[in-house]
This record gives structure tokens, C-alpha cells and sequence, in this order.
């Protein structure tokens, strides 16, 4: 079996941050990532095969992601695309597979940076073609440039639907609404960032406003859609008023004829691999809920495995880059590679740039934090778990006995969570239906065991693998 | 066919897309481009439904658009279950949106 100095895995903000640094200090580097480029969900990249004709164009943030990735294919780093990890052994090994393959690797230190996924919201209709994340169609406009829909309404909580939005409007899309769940209007926000000095997060967020503004969009804090409309996908989407707590204000319905709705109500750690590798977990409710633990140096629990961005903690990318340069240098140091002076200091400017990048995110996170009235939008028909079609009702019926806490009951019970997306989106809501059902609190229920394949693969390529073993 | 619509479009403002390729969705010849996911294809190609679930036949489509939801699975020839979001289109491919 390969054996690698530093193994990292996700190649978004905080891999590509970790990777360079080792890799510049003369580590050896394989750096994984399950897409075909490199970036991840916040520096996505137009595919190889397309050219811009002015990259300068796609704002900051595009470009900056530009400038890493051409300093990874400039290094010595060897980056694996499109390779899922599929499993993890004892001894710091993963499970590969790619090019319709298995095979594995061994790291000497390993790097865990797999970013987030969006929180999943339901509602009636949420399932119908045309409903997506606001990640879905920034991905297909930034990377794909495809525009997602011609008449969007955005919803969610915070500043990323702004970006979104704007976005859209540019690419031609008629923004109908944009629904803010909370009742912070934007200036709130930015009050926030000036006060904490984040003057180019501050910049960042006025220039889409102003383009919001420009474009007359309404901006509506305290509303959100409460049901899709449609019969084979989207036709309309009905939205109402919420009160501090995101419950309904009676008689404020309003119904918006549209063939594509943007949800954006934050992010959620990705948590398989980590827990796959029996990491231990900390419940943090403004970064996500369930966390991945970790000491000053990004190690986690288990010894030799560290973590940088998101799955740590939702925290932004600036939080990301720079724990995931702390993370290459504590894993250098216990390589013992480490000895060059100029390291010290390093640390300790990017300790200082992450407390400042936390405090940020602090902020972020609690004006995100999602409340308990978007429960109540779910009705008995509502699909909870997207890949079994298990309603919300049959789901309440399986929260069974008074001390059971479990995910895993209503797993044996109804098939939630036993689909190929594995929990993946249903497990945050049933979660929440469980503490609700129960009256307890949301850190009481336990999330059901860790299984490989952490993402499915052909069952040929898994019996190749037992195989040739 | 009632989901059939233009409502996807390619946008062609500053960039210059890989070299075409042909993949066909259910029988259809559709036109893509070398780099594209099959996703963006589809979607282009006026497709919004991806598959039906089985036995409610209800329509699914792209969600999540990052390879975590499942939702956007196709049956590409050779290769059952296949992430329509992840998974990038190759010259003459041939597509089936699913029932499952």
C-alpha cells in the first residue's frame, strides 16, 4: 500500500491553504477531492475545458481562488480529482475510488477539510423540480453558466442570498422577492462587520445590495415561503410573514408565480468522515450543531488526524485558510520537518488573522441561527426524507418510546436515512422532530452510527476491493 | 414530456465553453459541451425532471447541486445511479432519466 507524508482531504479553501503551505516547506502532499477542479464550494471554478475570456471579471473571490489553484498545479502537490473517499481504516488509511476503481492509501498525517453542505429546509413542495439550494444554482451559473431559472424567488437567512441574488440579476434572471426569514434587515449586518473592522466583508456586502437596490428587488425580512406549488415541477410559491420566532402570521399569505425557488439557511459541517474515523464530536449551536472537536493545532482526538475549515465549525473561508495553514504546520512539525525559524512567526500572524476571521464568523452565526417556526411549516405529508419519500407524519408516528432518543428508531422503522444520500438530508430535520416530540434538548439526540461507504460506490468496485485484498 | 421547457438557458458572456460533444437523454440527440456536467446538459436541454420515485412517481430534480443530496441520479449506459450534478458529460453518452 502507497504510504504519503500528508494525506488532505477537499481541495476548498482550507486544503488548498494547508496543502500549499506543507508542500512549500517540503512535505510530500496527495490532496483529494471528489470533483474534477479544484476550489471547492466557495472558489468555484468554470470546468478545465471552459476559458474566460477576462477571469478578472468574476470579482475578488474568483480570482483569488485562480491565483491558489495556479499555485497547487505550479507545486509539487499531487492532487487526485474526481476521487471519493469511500471508506476509512485504522492507521490513518482511506479507501479510494476513482476512475472506476478502489484502492487505498496510507497517510502519516492527514488533513480533513470536506467544507459543509446546506441545511435542509422542509416544506410542502419542497421536493418538486425547480426547488434548490441557493448553492445549486450559484454552482450552475459560476461553474456551469447555466442560468437555473428565469423567475426565482430566493429565501433563506443571512447574507450569502444577497450574493446569490445579485448574481442572478446579472445573469439575466427576474428576481421576484428576496425573503428574509429573520427580522435583522441587511444594515444590521453591516453595522456589525464596521464595528469589527471587516471593512472588505463590508464593501463585499454593499456592492450586492446596492445591485438588489438598483434592480428594485423587494427585500422582505420576516418572511418565508411556506409551500411549492406545481405539478411536475415548480409553478408558484407561497410566502407569508413570520414573527420573531418564524411562525406564521395568520392571513399574511401570498401566493408568487415562479419557476424556480433559491433556499440559502446556512450550512451544516460534514461530519462522515470524521465521525467514519471515530473523531470525537462537540455540539456548537451557533456553528452548526454537532462539530468535529479539535485542539489549538487542529488535531483532532484521534492522533495524526487534524481538521481545518467548516467541518470544525461553519466559519467562512477566512476562518477556513487559516486553519488549514495551522493545521499543515502542526502536522509538518509532527512529521518533524518543521525547523525553519520563520515558522513561529507564521503561527502566530495566522492565529491572530483566524481570531479576527472567528469573531466575524461569530457574529454570522448567530444572526443565522435558524428558529423553531420553520418547524411548524411541516405538515404530515411532507417528504422528510428525500431518497425513501418518508413523510413527516409516518416519521412523528416512529418517535417512539419516552426515552428514545435515537435517530436510529426511526431509521428501523420508516427507512429515513437509508438512502444513498445516507442521512444526509433528513437527519438535521428528524433530529429536530425528536427533541421537539420529546422535549428535549436538540444535544440529547444521538445521530445514528458512522456506516462505509461514506458515499455510495458499485458494488463491483467494492467486491474488486474484498478481492484483491 | 409536459416538464419540457426552455427554462435553462447556456449564458455566453465571458466565457468560451469546451469543444461540442453529443450525449443523448432518453433518445434524444442533445448538444453539450466537453466539461459541462450532465446536469448542466440536461437542464439545457429544456429538462427539468431527472427521475420519478418509485411507486409515488414523484418528480425530482437538481437540489443540491454538490453531490450530497442524491436527487439528480440518471442511468448513464453502463452505469446505474450516476450524480447527474458530479458527474461530467463524454462524447455520445447515452442518458436515461430514471424510474425507479
Amino acid at each position: 500500500m502507497r504510504e504519503v507524508e500528508l494525506v488532505i482531504v477537499g481541495g476548498g479553501p482550507a486544503g488548498l491553504s494547508a496543502a500549499l503551505e506543507a508542500s512549500q516547506a517540503g512535505t510530500e502532499v496527495v490532496l483529494i477531492d471528489e470533483y474534477s477542479t479544484l476550489g471547492g464550494q466557495f472558489y468555484k471554478q468554470v470546468p478545465d475545458s471552459f476559458r474566460l475570456k477576462n477571469p478578472n471579471a468574476e470579482g475578488e473571490q474568483y480570482v483569488e481562488g485562480v491565483g491558489l489553484i495556479e499555485r497547487v498545479k505550479n507545486s509539487k502537490i499531487e492532487f487526485l480529482p474526481n476521487t471519493l473517499v469511500w471508506s476509512v481504516f485504522p492507521d490513518r488509511t482511506l479507501g479510494l475510488y476513482r476512475e472506476g476503481r478502489t484502492e487505498e492509501v496510507r497517510a502519516r498525517k492527514l488533513i480533513l477539510a470536506p467544507g459543509a453542505q446546506e441545511v435542509p429546509v422542509p416544506f410542502p413542495g419542497w421536493t418538486l423540480p425547480g426547488v434548490m439550494m441557493g448553492g445549486a444554482a450559484q454552482s450552475l451559473l459560476v461553474r456551469q453558466r447555466i442560468l437555473p431559472g428565469r423567475r426565482v424567488v430566493m429565501a433563506g437567512v443571512g447574507p450569502l442570498q444577497l450574493k446569490v441574488a445579485s448574481q442572478l440579476l446579472e445573469a439575466g434572471a427576474a428576481v421576484l422577492e428576496i425573503l428574509e426569514a429573520s427580522n435583522h434587515p441587511p444594515v444590521s449586518m453591516e453595522n456589525a462587520l464596521r464595528s469589527m473592522g471587516h471593512w472588505g466583508k463590508m464593501r463585499e456586502g454593499m456592492r450586492y445590495w446596492m445591485t438588489i437596490k438598483k434592480a428594485r428587488i423587494p427585500f422582505r425580512h420576516s418572511h418565508v415561503p411556506v409551500r411549492a406549488l406545481g405539478k411536475e415541477q415548480l409553478e408558484a410559491v407561497v410566502v407569508a410573514q413570520v414573527d420573531a420566532e418564524w411562525r406564521v402570521v395568520p392571513g399574511t399569505e401570498r401566493t408568487l408565480e415562479a419557476d424556480t425557488l433559491c433556499l440559502s439557511y446556512g450550512f451544516l459541517p460534514s461530519l462522515q468522515l470524521t465521525r467514519n474515523f471515530g473523531c470525537r464530536l462537540e455540539f456548537k449551536p451557533q456553528a452548526g450543531g454537532w462539530v468535529t472537536w479539535h485542539d489549538a493545532d487542529q488535531q483532532t482526538s484521534v492522533e495524526g488526524v487534524y481538521v481545518a475549515g467548516e467541518v470544525g465549525g461553519i466559519g467562512g473561508a477566512d476562518v477556513a485558510i487559516e486553519e488549514g495553514l495551522i493545521a499543515a504546520l502542526a502536522a509538518i512539525r509532527a512529521l518533524g520537518k518543521a525547523g525553519t525559524n520563520g515558522n513561529a512567526k507564521k503561527e502566530r500572524e495566522a492565529r491572530k488573522r483566524l481570531a479576527h476571521a472567528s469573531k466575524f464568523a461569530e457574529v454570522a452565526g448567530s444572526m443565522m441561527h435558524l428558529k423553531p417556526g420553520l418547524l411548524d411549516l411541516i405538515t404530515e405529508d411532507t417528504i422528510i426524507c428525500r431518497c425513501e419519500s418518508v413523510s413527516a407524519g409516518r416519521i412523528m408516528d416512529a418517535i417512539g418510546a419516552e426515552n428514545d432518543f435515537t435517530l436510529r428508531g426511526v431509521k428501523i422503522q420508516t427507512r429515513a436515512g437509508m438512502g444513498p444520500c445516507q442521512g444526509r438530508m433528513c437527519g438535521f430535520v428528524i433530529s429536530r422532530l425528536i427533541a421537539r416530540k420529546q422535549g428535549v434538548p436538540l444535544d440529547s439526540i444521538l445521530m445514528d452510527t458512522p456506516r462505509f461507504p461514506v458515499k455510495p460506490i458499485p458494488l463491483k468496485a467494492l467486491v474488486d476491493y474484498a478481492e484483491n485484498k | 414530456m409536459e416538464s419540457r421547457n426552455q427554462l435553462p438557458i447556456r449564458l455566453d458572456s465571458n466565457v468560451e465553453r469546451g469543444r461540442p460533444v453529443q450525449i443523448a437523454v432518453d433518445g434524444e440527440p442533445i448538444e453539450a459541451y466537453e466539461g459541462e456536467s450532465l446536469a448542466a446538459a440536461i437542464l439545457a436541454s429544456g429538462r427539468r425532471v431527472f427521475r420519478h420515485t418509485h411507486p409515488e412517481g414523484q418528480p425530482r430534480g437538481i437540489f443540491c447541486g454538490m453531490g450530497v443530496c442524491y436527487e439528480c441520479l440518471v442511468t448513464v449506459a453502463g452505469r446505474e445511479r450516476v450524480r447527474a450534478c458530479i458527474v461530467p458529460v463524454e462524447d455520445g453518452m447515452r442518458v436515461t432519466t430514471m424510474i425507479e
